[in-house]
């Protein structure tokens, strides 16, 4: 069995060659060409740098080649090799791997994605707002990108697999040693729901203070625009909006408290003239997506005299339990169950500490 | 010279015969105790000798051996005070001997000859009258436990010389009389009312269908919004106890020894606290003795555990048996024993270690992670067992000045006693007394649901995030919400209102 394209590819990215070098060097050659004559033919050092070329006589056997890959075949990871990167991930500012390992459907880094990032120690109001952008951005057939770190990112991923979406999650680690470890089972989640993690890192690479801000460079690097949900001071976060910067992106921030820790540098983000997202409209439009909008599903509900009672109550902003009872003048236990009815039909929603409020 | 007397003695809550035995011998002067004493038998020679000589008897100096039989059982307590000096009076001629049998007789005694109040007087009482004894002697204090125990004529004296005189027959004396057998008519006044707590109606409205059902509670909130409040407001909301279960309830706390003096028959349900440092043995039972523990105490009554998260993991599993069969078994390498448990858990807990979460009223400075952390302290087993889990969020200045009484504990006491009524109707024939003891068969014959209701349940759990362990906890709390309705079968409007009772399930802590 001969030497194919695509191990000669697998051979150059895990090599650990850059993809700016790789690209360089498949100008001058072809795959099967450069295989065969390095160290014979092409001897010249300098045009290779001289780490690339040691580590490219190093990695150049056939054997270790096919059985790493029959290694990766048997943990279930598959792998992607640069010259099939999307457009966008290519791009030379993104400075991308040559080579990326994933679980689940690699179709997903050519579908329109958006990343939402945010910090870990994030509020309830994070909380909220990733969720709201995020089911209503699935509406809009976009895939969610995030990087399955607590908090934000967590969130992110978790709307998108409620609201039936698509999602990606970009680790900061190998794909057997899924950090924070609590969000493994999250991680198989989003594989089963036909999503994809991925990641440039080998299986067994512990996550470490330097991964996770590389990383960053790959979710923006997929992504159409970021989404910066909320930053505190020194976020991570600001790191994944950086390299959006960088990489052209469009940079969108939630606007947040003043006084709220968790919003200062998502604030100061907006500042500096990242597009405020209001709401998934506003990305979209600003992403020029809005022509993909699913029609929204405007049946009309047709409500009792009770329901009517707590819907208008309801028209001017949220309300606790306690102060329902008073305004509606019902008994307890006969409000309790219409507004399980209404949840149920969609017309409440019932938050934390008894508080209602319109769906 | 030998003589016997009768007294009993305690393995938990059961009673065992003990025959106190004196041999008095010419010899050298001195007390031989044998028959498994402890510390505090062991002593008691020497209160003895001091009671008997300070009542204007004499004890002579002589050989005297005591032997508590049976032998081989370890018996502990001050209670053989009173038939050991009786016995040692006997053996020395001092005392009619023939006086003292079919009596039996139990008290600690003071140096001065007066009789001391002892523990687990009700049991011993119980015991003695299932082994059909006809009288009994007791400490004067202990007189309140017993006035509930017809058939057995019970004696309270205050001290040796008058327990001697009645024996002799130098001193006429009258039993304690009896109470009214039938009803316990004391009317128990609460300090917490429900008409005091201002607002918090959906709270109110979950404590009257846990008190109606039984079901346990898990109260959620920021500090301040008044979970403390509302849970000491239950024992004036719960049906007022039956003899049966007041008897039950006092042969604890007597043997616990948390019986107050004037205290007769506990009336009054249990309403225990104990604090989160609290140990398992505190809790459970045990120590060489293996004593009740706070959860045997609360018999009856309630277990209120303020600040769920902070008791140590280890301590509230061991919560998880008793829930589930109503007593707690305690072995210790001396002896096993069982202990009733039949409490309803009232437990209170923050949001999150801050306290703030989700809270209107501050900001919460709490990361997802560990929020996560605090609420994992509380096992999947044992929120399995309790089935509402409400919030309680803090009370506005507005409604805290509203001049408007609420309904008062009285009138939600009578739906209570209504629902009850239903109830004790249903589980005549069988151990369950309330909905929150309902078994899986009893599940299926008691609350079938029409299609209404059950497309409502299905729904539920498709809309609301419900978790699979709600479904039978939200089953039974129907039933509940239906008896109170006096509806027989449970409606959709029943299931509709259940749902809303089980915030932790809900998926807005993920």
């Amino acid at each position: 069995m001969g030497v194919t394209e695509n191990l000669v590819y697998y051979w150059l990215g895990i090599s650990g060659i850059t993809s700016r070098r790789a690209n360089a060097l498949l100008s001058k050659f072809s795959p099967l060409e450069l295989w065969e004559k390095i160290g014979t033919e092409l001897t010249n050092v300098s045009a290779f740098g001289e780490q690339a070329f040691d580590a490219l006589i190093r990695y150049r056997n056939e054997d270790f080649l096919l059985k790493s890959i029959e290694k990766l075949d048997n943990m279930g990871i598959s792998f992607i090799t640069f010259d099939k990167f999307p457009e966008l991930l290519a791009q030379r500012e993104v400075d991308p791997p040559t080579l990326l390992y994933y679980k689940g459907d690699i179709s997903l880094i050519n579908s329109n994605c958006i990343g939402v990032v945010g910090t870990r120690e994030c509020s309830l109001y994070g909380k909220e707002a990733t969720y709201r952008l995020v089911t209503d951005l699935c509406k809009y057939n976009v895939t969610i990108v995030s990087g399955l770190a607590h908090g934000i990112d967590t969130y992110a991923h978790r709307a998108t697999l409620k609201a039936g979406g698509k999602t990606i999650a970009v680790l900061g680690s190998g794909l057997n040693c899924i950090a924070p470890q609590s969000n493994f089972g999250l991680s198989e989640e989003i594989v089963g729901s036909g999503g994809l993690v991925i990641t440039e890192y080998l299986p067994r690479k512990e996550a470490n203070r330097f991964t996770f801000p590389e990383r960053n460079r790959i979710i923006s690097g997929l992504s159409m625009g970021v989404i910066v949900v909320e930053a505190g001071f020194k976020s991570g976060a600001l790191i994944t909006a950086d390299y959006a910067c960088e990489q052209n992106r469009t940079l969108f921030a939630v606007p947040g408290n003043i006084t709220s820790a968790s919003s200062i540098g998502s604030n100061r983000l907006l500042c500096d003239g990242a597009v405020p997202a209001l709401s998934a409209e506003d990305v979209c439009e600003a992403l020029n997506l809005s022509f993909r909008k699913i029609k929204k599903n405007t049946r009309s509900i047709q409500l009792d005299i009770f329901e009517q009672k707590i819907y208008n109550i309801l028209l001017s902003g949220e309300k606790n339990f306690d102060s329902l009872v008073l305004s509606a003048e019902m008994a307890p236990q006969k409000l309790t169950a219409l507004l399980s009815l209404m949840e149920l039909k969609g017309i409440v929603k019932r938050k934390q500490s008894n508080i209602f409020c319109l769906a | 010279m030998l003589a016997k007397v009768k007294s009993f003695g305690l393995t938990g809550l059961i009673g065992y015969e003990v025959d106190v035995e004196v041999d008095v011998n010419a010899g050298l002067p001195g007390i031989e105790m044998v028959g498994l004493p402890d510390a505090a038998i062991r002593e008691s020679r020497e209160r003895v000798r001091s009671a008997i000589k300070n009542s204007a008897y004499k004890f002579a100096p002589n050989k005297i051996t005591i032997n508590l039989a049976p032998a081989d059982i370890k018996k502990e307590g001050p209670l053989y005070d009173l038939p050991i000096a009786l016995a040692v009076l006997a053996a020395t001629q001092q005392l009619n001997a023939a006086r003292l049998q079919d009596t039996v007789f139990v008290g600690e005694l003071s140096l001065d000859g007066s009789l001391r109040r002892v523990r687990g007087i009700l049991p011993i009482i119980l015991a003695a009258k299932k082994a059909g004894y006809k009288r009994i002697v007791i400490p004067y204090e202990n007189r309140n436990e017993t006035v509930f125990v017809g058939g057995v004529e019970v004696f309270a004296f205050k001290s040796l010389a008058e327990a001697a005189g009645y024996i002799s027959g130098q001193t006429a004396a009258t039993p304690v009389p009896k109470a009214d057998g039938k009803t316990i008519t004391t009317h128990v006044e609460y300090a917490e009312d429900m008409k005091y707590v201002k607002g918090q109606y959906a709270a109110k409205r979950a404590l009257e269908i846990a008190a109606a059902g039984g079901h346990n509670i898990l109260m959620l909130g920021p500090p301040g919004g008044g979970k403390t409040m509302l849970a000491k407001c239950l024992p004036s909301i719960l049906p007022e106890m039956t003899l049966e279960e007041a008897l039950e309830t006092t042969k604890i706390h007597s043997v616990a020894g948390c019986l107050g003096s004037d205290e007769g028959l506990i009336t009054r349900r249990p309403f225990r606290t104990p604090h989160h440092t609290a140990s398992k043995i505190a809790l459970a039972g045990g120590g060489p003795s293996a004593r009740p523990g706070e959860i045997s105490v609360a018999h009856n009554g309630v277990l209120f555990m303020d600040e769920l998260p902070e008791y140590p993991r280890a301590v509230l599993e061991i919560l998880r048996q008793p829930l589930e069969d109503r007593q707690v078994t305690v072995s210790r390498a001396q002896r096993t024993v069982s202990y009733p448990a039949n409490f309803m858990l009232v437990a209170s807990m923050n949001p999150c270690p801050c306290g703030n979460y989700g809270s209107s009223h501050g900001e919460c400075t709490c990361t997802p992670a560990m929020i996560e952390k605090y609420h994992s302290r509380i096992s999947g087993p044992l929120l399995d067992r309790i089935d509402l889990q409400i919030e309680v969020e803090n009370v506005t200045y507005d409604e805290l000045i509203c001049s408007e009484e609420a309904e008062d504990s009285a009138s939600v006491k009578e739906r209570v006693d209504f629902a009850r009524k239903i109830q004790t109707e249903r589980y005549k024939n069988t151990s369950v007394y309330c909905n929150a003891g309902m078994s899986s068969r009893m599940i299926n014959e008691y609350c079938s649901l029409d299609s209404d209701a059950q497309s409502l349940l299905k729904d539920a759990f498709a809309r609301l995030d419900l978790s699979a362990r709600a479904y039978t906890r939200i089953l039974k709390v129907s039933r509940t919400i239906a008896d109170l309705a006096d509806s027989e079968n449970i409606s959709a409007e029943h299931i509709a209102e259940a749902v809303q009772y089980r915030s932790l399930d809900r998926g807005y802590w993920k």
